[in-house]
């Protein structure tokens, strides 16, 4: 994997099982050449 | 990477070192050990060697995959992602890792040692100490389907 992490996690990223640290999140954003708001969407994250 | 193949490398040295030193010690309990040694004590031995012999053809089957990455750069990328996965470290953290597994193998290894004083102490903790690994895999189990 191109981001330096595994398929799973990649899936569990998607699925919403597991957040990402905010290192991955900006890899994945620079993989795909975008910000980091553009790639994962923050508007229903619940602050605890 | 080649920090990381130099890593690999050093690993597969000290799984050969570590199973000629496991040989080495099966083949002395078994012939100055075991077979001198009467009814429970015997078995607890066998036991024991048993136990020994397991873990020595894990470390070969560890030695088998990291010689396979060795030879192949995609193989020896998805193992260091693997390793260094973010979300691998999260579960093992919250399995216990690795307090959990050393505290499983220093009973099991306690276990070896007390079984030249009582049988029933050294079986007591070899059964502690296979719980504790058996808890810490259900544990990894557990997180790996929650995260």
């Amino acid at each position: 994997m191109a981001v330096g992490t595994t398929r799973q996690t990649i899936t569990s990223i998607e699925v919403g099982k597991y957040k990402a640290s905010l290192l991955l999140a900006y890899k994945i954003a620079h993989y795909f050449g975008l910000a980091i708001e553009e790639v994962f969407d923050f508007s229903e994250t619940e602050e605890k | 990477m080649e920090k990381y193949k130099e890593i690999v490398r050093k690993r597969i040295r000290g799984v050969i070192i570590a199973t000629l030193f496991i040989v080495t010690f099966v083949i002395c309990m078994h012939f100055f050990v075991i077979k001198s040694a009467e009814g429970a004590t015997g078995n607890l031995f066998s036991f024991f060697e048993g136990g020994v012999i397991g873990l020595d053809l894990v470390a070969l089957v560890y030695m088998i995959q990291y010689r396979k990455a060795l030879d192949s750069d995609e193989k020896l990328k998805k193992m260091y992602n693997e390793e260094h996965d973010e979300r691998t470290q999260l579960i093992r953290q919250k399995a216990g890792f690795p307090v959990f597994t050393a505290a499983g193998i220093v009973l099991i290894i306690g276990g070896v040692a007390a079984g030249y004083m009582s049988s029933t102490v050294s079986y007591t903790m070899a059964a502690c100490g296979i719980l504790i690994l058996l808890y810490q895999l259900a544990l990894k189990f557990y997180y790996s389907r929650k995260y």
